[in-house]
């Protein structure tokens, strides 16, 4: 998901229980541009 | 991030995607911006209104809707849209009323208060992203710089998530 082919969103988690709730969201949402990191 | 360009289709994007994660994720009862407000100038920003409402944009459908014309746009106006129809989601800003300023800089990340940052969904909003090699004292302001998204980060609490962006052509990334 993406505004800008130039521009990606990070969302940075601090413990890896969120990275998972992250990820679990739809990936219609979630998308290849939405990046999870922790 | 600059007042004028609040709440074109790109800017609209932003807060669709800030706002679903923080109503949906457990534990999280805020979106947090700290906005790093610029001064307005003469770039062409703000100027795409094409708002498109996909699945996921029928609930932040009301913020372009409620968004005047591009002189009279301000970021303090978001908080109207937590107010009406924010599903008792919280919403905490800092610095949407004052210029971020390169010289003050290490006071604005110092004075982000901490209750911002509990169990927040954080976004740094920086006009162009994250710091560049060739930024220089007179564009530094449109940066976010390294250490300031790690001295956020350290600061928040564990259920919160931090989100920041970036341009493709400055930066590569590692992705694990």
């Amino acid at each position: 998901m993406t505004a800008d082919s130039q521009v990606f969103f990070l969302v940075v988690a601090k413990n890896p229980e969120r990275r998972m709730e992250i990820e679990r969201l739809p990936q219609e949402y979630v998308g290849s541009n939405l990046h999870v990191l922790d | 991030m600059k007042n004028h360009d609040f709440g074109d289709q790109n800017d609209y994007f932003k807060y669709d995607l800030l706002i679903f994660p923080a109503e949906e994720l457990s534990r999280i009862e805020k979106l947090s911006i700290v906005w790093m407000l610029t001064e307005d100038d003469d770039s062409q920003g703000g100027g795409r209104s094409e708002y498109l409402r996909g699945p996921w944009r029928q609930r932040t459908f009301p913020i372009p809707e409620a968004i005047p014309g591009r002189g009279g746009r301000k970021v303090a106006r978001i908080k109207d849209y937590f107010k009406g129809t924010g599903r008792g989601l919280g919403y905490c800003p800092y610095g949407a009323e004052k210029r971020f300023l390169h010289r003050d800089r290490s006071v604005y990340f110092e004075q982000i208060p901490a209750e911002n940052l509990i169990n927040a969904v954080v976004f740094l909003d920086p006009d162009n992203a994250q710091e560049v090699k060739s930024a220089t004292e007179r564009n530094f302001h449109k940066y976010v710089k390294f250490e300031e998204v790690k001295s956020v980060y350290d600061k928040m609490s564990p259920d919160s998530c931090l989100v920041i962006y970036q341009r493709r052509r400055h930066l590569s990334f590692v992705l694990s």
